[in-house]
């Protein structure tokens, strides 16, 4: 008798004890490079590291064609050439060096470009060097000089908003199966090219660019589009995406908790800005809907562009979109140029509209002449579809675009 | 819906004990069912809905609880005449629950939603409640090795009354399609919801096997052991890579007429 029920209950005590029998770890199959490390007096700025990219912004005095970058990376991964190896960083091809990162798996691995710029700071911009991510899907703005050599790199959301998949569905939805060259037009973040440009993989770095005339294209302009993130979206409570570029990085570990926060502004700036120029023309989406997707009855949206200055220390590198909303006030901040007349003018050919807006000082702050000289002071234009695109408040459709982005600074009025 | 069903059998077990009372009621049913025994059960569902064994990917149950899952049941047992061994057939109303609390590392997902695709690589927190509710048909082998106790074992079919299948990631990363993607951090309040109770399987089989003892003469305690042989996702569902197979003790009193 007793030993029946022994036996049920050692049949039941199995079927728990099976579920919580945990099989031996698997290797890791990622293959990042997570911090990357130079000497003190070699970069204006901490590197940026993106998913496959390390861009180093080095001083105009740093000797860069004996640099040895280290790094550290995934748990059990490997890295060629070496972590802390010398190479020669002036003398190749873009200034930059590939390094290879192996999962411990060996399963995986990236390339990843590492490149470092120590070239004079850029103030007219023009897009001009536009590639697409490894993926293939979304497109990446470089601002290169008349050599093709990379200025510096804009940030944008878009590789946020790949993880959502929308911009798939609707290249299969508009080209059917041969859709996957035309993924990139539907993120939020694109450029509109003169007819002719063409998607052409380098064949040295594999890197897909968009070329006219055996040249990068200059685009005709930037399209800024507030996206619906779909299902995924809104199940992680961010229902929209709004275009966006701005100068500094796009930290996705933020994106999905600290969306504020995601995005970094800040591009070392050598010169004292005084004004920040452009032409744009912008059309709303029909429905706005607020932070939960639900629309919001007669409300319009509307864009934004404005340019923030600040000097960057130890504890602030970059400054965050939470600036926006803090009626731009910071401790860091130097001065604003902000577009408060946004106006709704249609996509037509004739809408465009010039603007000028004047970089604002803050009371009190002088200019530290040598720390500008060294880029301790940063720039960050930044525009976007949807003013509250951070708090994923806008209308899905909303359209801007824009183009002859310039800052007028002390030395272009000389 | 659930509730109602459980609520019914509780009625109908409390009114057959009541009405078991009078002995002439009794003798009428005897008669009308000589040969068979009647038994109506009231348990409950202690168990997983997992993967077996569990794959590479889970590295840690967190927490687990089946909830509760009760079940209620009829069931019908033809003796075979002189001889120990019998048939037994039942309907079952079949709760089959659980919470699991798991973290897991480079898990497979993958959300379809009105043609867009997220997919990815997840590592990090998952949270999971399983709330299926089962008409189930058990048809058993009844061998009795004791006057009061008898061996059970065959097999159970089930259909999906009602089905949840639901819960969320969080305090992790995805990356997107494999490995090298985009890294995305969930950390702090940032959660990604998943429900795929659409995408349950309407139908579960599996082995079944049981003892049940006579403590008094309408009183029997029993445990089952239900062991799930199809997955309770279809194989066309690729969201989670694994079969889950829905293992379940059922432990519980009957009254037997």
């Amino acid at each position: 008798m007793k030993s029946i029920f022994t036996t049920v209950i050692v049949a039941a005590t199995l079927s728990v004890s099976i579920t919580s029998c945990i099989a031996d770890e698997a290797l890791n199959t990622e293959c990042d490079i997570l911090t990357c490390t130079l000497p003190e007096g070699v970069l204006m700025s901490s590197p940026t590291i993106t998913n496959d990219r390390v861009t180093l912004m080095a001083l105009p005095d740093a000797d860069i064609s004996k640099l040895a970058p280290e790094f550290t990376i995934t748990e059990g991964a490997t890295i060629t050439p070496a972590s802390g190896s010398l190479q020669d960083f002036l003398n190749a091809e873009n200034h930059t060096v590939v390094y290879t990162v192996t999962s411990q798996d060996g399963a995986w691995h990236k390339d990843y470009r590492v490149e470092v710029i120590q070239r004079e700071t850029t103030s007219e911009y023009k897009f001009n060097k536009v590639e697409l991510d490894a993926t293939k899907k979304y497109s990446i703005f470089n601002e290169a000089d008349d050599e093709g050599n990379n200025l510096m790199t804009w940030a944008s959301g878009n590789p946020g908003f790949i993880m959502c998949g929308m911009a798939d569905k609707e290249a299969k939805a508009a080209y059917g199966n041969d859709y996957k060259s035309h993924i990139w037009e539907f993120f939020p973040t694109i450029a509109v090219y003169p007819e002719g440009t063409e998607q052409i993989v380098d064949e040295k770095s594999g890197v897909t660019y968009f070329m006219k005339d055996g040249k990068y294209a200059q685009p005709e302009y930037i399209r800024l589009v507030t996206r619906s993130t779909g299902a995924f979206g809104s199940r992680i409570k961010m229902p929209i995406a709004a275009g966006n570029i701005f100068q500094g990085w796009f930290d996705l570990s933020y994106a999905t908790s600290r969306p504020r926060e995601a995005t970094q502004f800040g591009e070392p700036f050598r010169y004292k800005p005084l004004s920040l120029s452009g032409t744009y023309r912008f059309t709303p989406g029909e429905v706005f809907t607020d932070s939960n997707g639900k629309e919001v009855p007669d409300r319009q949206d509307i864009f934004s562009i404005y340019a923030i200055f600040f000097k960057s220390d130890a504890d602030t590198e970059f400054i965050d979109s939470n600036v926006h909303y803090n009626d731009f006030q910071h401790p860091n901040m130097v001065a604003l140029a902000n577009l408060t007349d946004c106006r709704v003018t249609g996509l037509g050919d004739d809408a465009w509209v010039d603007f000028k807006i004047p970089f604002v000082y803050y009371d009190g702050v002088t200019i530290d002449y040598e720390a500008l000289a060294k880029g301790q002071y940063k720039i960050g234009i930044v525009i976007a579809s949807s003013a509250e695109g951070d708090y994923f408040r806008g209308a899905v459709g909303s359209t801007l675009d824009v183009k002859n982005i310039r800052i007028i600074h002390e030395k272009t009025e000389e | 819906m659930k509730r109602q069903y459980i609520l019914l059998f509780l009625v109908a077990l409390i009114t057959a004990s009541v009405t078991a009372q009078e002995s002439r009621t009794q003798k009428i049913i005897n008669a009308a069912l000589r040969g068979w025994d009647i038994e109506l059960r009231c348990g409950y569902n202690i168990g997983g809905t997992s993967p077996l064994p569990l794959p590479a990917e889970i590295r840690e149950i967190k927490s687990f609880s089946p909830s509760t899952g009760f079940t209620a049941e009829a069931n019908f047992t033809k003796r075979i005449t002189d001889s120990k061994f019998g048939i037994l057939f039942g309907v079952k109303v079949d709760n089959k629950y659980m919470d699991t609390d798991a973290r897991v590392k480079n898990y497979g997902m993958e959300i379809i939603d009105n043609g867009a695709k997220a997919e990815g690589k997840w590592t990090g927190g998952v949270k999971t409640k399983v709330r299926n509710s089962y008409l189930t048909v058990p048809i058993q082998g009844v061998y009795r090795v004791h006057p009061r106790t008898n061996l059970k074992l065959g097999m159970f079919f089930s259909y999906l009354m009602e089905g949840e299948f639901s819960g969320y990631v969080y305090d992790g990363y995805l990356r997107n399609i494999d490995p090298t993607g985009e890294k995305a951090t969930f950390s702090g309040d940032a959660i990604a919801t998943y429900d795929f109770s659409e995408d349950l399987n309407k139908f579960q089989y599996g082995l079944q096997i049981g003892a049940d003892w006579k403590a008094f003469k309408h009183l029997k305690v029993y445990g089952d052991l239900s062991w799930g042989l199809n997955s309770v996702f279809p194989s066309s569902f690729k969201t989670i890579t694994f079969k889950m197979y829905p293992i379940y003790f059922n432990l519980g009193v009957g009254y037997i007429f």
